[in-house]
This record gives C-alpha cells, sequence and structure tokens, in this order.
C-alpha cells in the first residue's frame, strides 16, 4: 500500500468519524426469520438482499428502517447510558405470509472505536387478514456518519 | 431438669407428648424464620400471574400461563404452555430472570434483558397394551431474554401489566457464528400485588 493510497484511507475513515450530520446510517447484516420456522444462516459470500437492513437515526432519535425483513418501519430510538438502545415504532411489516400494517421494538448495542459497531435483535408484529406475522432479525452492523 | 413430657400431669403416653413439644418447636421455629424475612426484607417485591400467547417460529399463537415475582429492577417469572393432540402431549416452559430499567420515553415503560431457560417436553402416548411405541423426550436450550413491559398502578399495591417479551435462542453449536437462532415470543397480560 503505497503513502498516497494510506494517505486517502485515512481521509475517507475521517469523513466517515467526524462530518457534521444529521444523523448516522447503520448497515445491518444478519439472517431474518421470515415465517417458515427459524432464521437460515447468514449467507456465505454476504450477497443475499435478504439479509441487509438500513437503519437511518436522526438528530432528534427518531429512525427510519428499511429491509425486506422485517419491513419498512418508523420508531423513536431511547439511548441508555451504557450504550445499549432500545427502539419502537410503525411501519409496513412484511414476512412470506404477507404484508400489514404492525409494530416493531428494537434492542442494540453500539460500541465505537476506530468504526463503529453495532448488533441490534429486531421484532415485529403485523396484522394481515386472519392472523399475525412475526418476523424478527438478529443482525450486526457497522455505523457511518456518527459524530 | 426433668423432661416436660414427664412433668405433665395430663399427658396421656410419652409419645404423644414428644410429638406435642416437637411440633411446638417447630411452629416457633417457623413463626421466627417467617418474622426474621419480614422484618429483614427491606425491599418490597410484588407477585403476580397473567394470561399469554406464545410464538415459537411458526406465526401460530398458543394460550398459557404466567406466574412473576418482582423485587426492584429484578424480575422473575414462568411461562407455561402446553397443548394435546390425539396421543401427543407438548409443554413449552420458560423461565426468564432479567434486570429491568425505565424507558425514557414514558414512565409506564420498561424494558428488561436477561437469560432465558427453555424446556421443551413432547410425549406421545399410544392406548395400547404395548407400551413400546410410547415416547417422551424433553430439550432444555440457554438463551437471551428480551422484553418491553408496560406497567400501571391501579391502586398502592395492585398493578396491571402487558409486555411483550422474546427469548433467542443459539440454533446449533455454529449459531452464535452465523447468527442463526431460534425464538419463543411472548405476549402477555398480567397482574400483580405488592408485600
Amino acid at each position: 500500500m503505497t503513502i498516497r493510497t494510506l494517505r486517502v484511507f485515512v481521509l475517507i475513515t475521517m469523513l466517515f468519524m467526524t462530518t457534521p450530520s444529521y444523523g448516522d446510517l447503520t448497515v445491518h447484516i444478519g439472517p431474518a426469520s421470515v415465517g417458515g420456522g427459524g432464521p437460515n444462516p447468514i449467507s456465505i459470500p454476504p450477497i443475499n438482499p435478504l439479509d441487509y437492513e438500513f437503519v437511518w437515526l436522526t438528530e432528534n432519535h427518531t429512525e427510519w428502517s428499511l429491509s425486506l425483513f422485517p419491513g419498512l418501519l418508523y420508531g423513536y430510538r431511547a439511548v441508555m447510558q451504557s450504550g445499549g438502545y432500545i427502539s419502537a415504532g410503525a411501519g409496513m411489516v412484511l414476512n412470506i405470509h404477507g404484508v400489514g400494517p404492525g409494530f416493531y421494538t428494537a434492542f442494540g448495542f453500539d460500541h465505537c472505536a476506530w468504526l463503529c459497531f453495532n448488533v441490534e435483535y429486531k421484532q415485529a408484529i403485523g396484522f394481515i387478514p386472519g392472523m399475525l406475522i412475526n418476523p424478527y432479525a438478529l443482525r450486526i452492523g457497522l455505523v457511518f456518519f456518527r459524530n | 431438669m426433668t423432661s416436660p413430657c414427664i412433668a405433665h400431669p395430663i399427658q396421656i403416653n410419652t409419645t404423644f407428648c414428644y410429638q406435642r413439644v416437637l411440633r411446638r418447636f417447630i411452629e416457633s421455629v417457623l413463626t421466627s424464620i417467617l418474622s426474621f424475612f419480614y422484618a429483614g426484607l427491606a425491599l418490597a417485591f410484588s407477585t403476580g400471574v397473567g394470561l399469554t400467547a406464545m410464538e415459537e417460529g411458526d406465526d401460530r399463537y398458543r394460550p398459557g400461563v404466567m406466574v412473576q415475582f418482582n423485587s426492584g429492577s429484578f424480575d422473575a417469572r414462568l411461562y407455561y404452555s402446553s397443548r394435546e393432540f390425539g396421543p401427543v402431549f407438548e409443554s413449552t416452559g420458560l423461565l426468564s430472570v432479567t434486570g429491568g430499567f425505565p424507558v425514557p420515553i414514558s414512565s409506564w415503560l420498561f424494558a428488561h434483558t436477561g437469560i432465558g431457560i427453555l424446556q421443551e417436553k413432547t410425549k406421545i402416548a399410544y392406548t395400547l397394551n404395548d407400551s413400546s411405541f410410547d415416547k417422551s423426550d424433553v430439550r432444555y436450550n440457554l438463551g437471551m431474554a428480551l422484553g418491553l413491559r408496560l406497567k400501571s398502578h391501579l391502586t398502592k399495591d395492585v398493578h396491571f401489566e402487558a409486555g411483550w417479551d422474546s427469548f433467542l435462542f443459539p440454533a446449533g453449536v455454529t449459531g452464535g457464528i452465523l447468527l442463526s437462532t431460534g425464538r419463543k415470543q411472548i405476549i402477555f397480560l398480567g397482574s400483580g400485588v405488592q408485600w
């Protein structure tokens, strides 16, 4: 690795770590339970779109979650001093049995060193005609643009 | 000092007298223990029961019951659900031991994290003279308990609560590495009394 490449790498890393931001973005990867039993292992290589989730957290502690499972969700995150947090909200919940409005809760933990790592368990309950659907996912990820 | 049984003026027989003395001794010991326990218990604690709906990864909810013990932020509760169809009997027991903390959103909301112990029992019992076809299996697992609960006091000593608990268990030896899990989800309504 040349010094020039190293400088570019350091600058990009500092950009992600120190940019004044209006929120941060977490990219999660991990298997979801889609209603056909428990989750299958994470895909290797990690190219299965079902495993991915994007969470945008605003400065007001509201968050948008986008994934195929459990779905498109909007909620509020309460952060604890220990670095853990709990989120709750509502949105469109999806699993193999259908899609419908519902609620979600999430438990997560952030740890920032030279990168910010995150682990989160998210569960949702959705309402479709005749039944409740219950997708969930345990995912790990990286947090970007955290100030 | 003479034995109280021998000195007692209206004893029927020595054996009966010693039984009375022993009973009085046990009563006094139990009374002392209970009074010490009650007087020494500085923390208030509560107990309660409730009704549950348990989902086991298949989008189907099964009715069950719950009993709980709570002292400060410490919470222990037992969930139980069972069903019988034909010769098959299935039961699921979950014990959660968690610590709770208030969620800043509302004074009624509490989050709980801790450990969960699972017991799953399956019995197949045919009504045959030959019991060699009968089967029985018990499985245990240890995992993480996570819950979001709403607690509201109806009176000073009686509270009502509703909750959404989940138990995550590693699916196999590689479950922790590959994030593959099994889950039990419980929605419950209950009430309790503070002592």
